[in-house]
């Protein structure tokens, strides 16, 4: 029997790889999700009461939730004042794509060592 | 006591938009921090202004923050005016740095975010909110 050299090595780096895209993309994630909320809360229309109750939290697995308030379908609504959820994910989505990508190359860079 | 990079920029946004004369066409000398309670519409009201800190090496301090600004128009001028007077308010301060003069600070850049139009609740007027963000450092 013989062994392959190196493979344990790999083993070790690639049983690490989860963990460290967890903390790299969790990271771009509250960044990304914290903007996202500091957006919508200065479209929203409402007062400083609905406005105080969008609000982001950071997940163990790496996700952010964004809470835009109980008020949130209502001003989306079709027939109801501004919306502002949409308008706040369309003017960041592209710079969250971008951070999420950069993060995930950092989380693969950190574990095997590059 | 020298004023923070929120109120600062207040006084800075209420200056630019008061002086820029697309914007004083659609709404005249009207941009509030607080409307008085009679007052004429169109006008234009300073947003929330969200303010972070950003961290940086050594004793520099420099601030993110995102702002809005609010557009109330006339109930009889539909959709129309809002926007008109929203797309005014986006072009008079889109990277503008010049035009904002922030007491005790440097607007280091600042641009458009984003803008949204809607109805108002009486179910006649619009208004609209039209979003910044900018960077500030001492």
């Amino acid at each position: 029997m013989k062994s392959v050299s190196g493979a344990d090595a790999v083993r070790r780096k690639l049983s690490i790889l989860d963990d460290r895209i967890v903390k790299h993309v969790g990271r771009a994630n509250a960044q990304s999700g914290g903007e996202l909320v500091r957006i919508a809360k200065v479209l929203h229309p409402g007062d400083g009461t609905n406005k105080a109750a969008i609000h982001g939290t950071a997940n163990a697995d790496g996700s952010y939730l964004c809470d835009f308030g109980p008020k949130a379908k209502v001003t989306e609504g079709k027939n109801a004042p501004r919306p502002f959820v949409n308008p706040a994910l369309t003017v960041t989505r592209k710079k969250h794509k971008a951070r999420a990508a950069r993060a995930m190359k950092n989380g693969v860079k950190e574990a095997f060592g590059g | 006591m020298a004023d923070g990079p929120a109120l600062a920029l207040q006084g800075a946004l209420v200056a630019a938009l008061s002086a820029n004369s697309a914007v004083t066409a659609l709404v005249g000398a009207r941009v509030y921090d607080e409307p008085p309670q009679a007052v004429t519409l169109p006008y234009l009201r300073i947003g929330d202004i969200d303010v972070q800190p950003f961290r940086t090496d050594g004793g520099a301090k420099a601030w993110s923050v995102i702002f809005a600004i609010e557009v109330h128009s006339r109930p009889i001028a539909g959709r129309v005016e809002a926007t008109r007077i929203a797309e005014a308010v986006a072009v008079a301060l889109d990277e503008q740095e010049s035009a904002l003069t922030v007491a005790g600070h440097v607007v280091e850049w600042v641009f458009h975010l984003t803008q949204t139009v809607g109805r108002e609740a009486d179910g006649k007027s619009y208004s609209a909110a039209v979003a910044f963000e900018a960077s500030l450092s001492e």
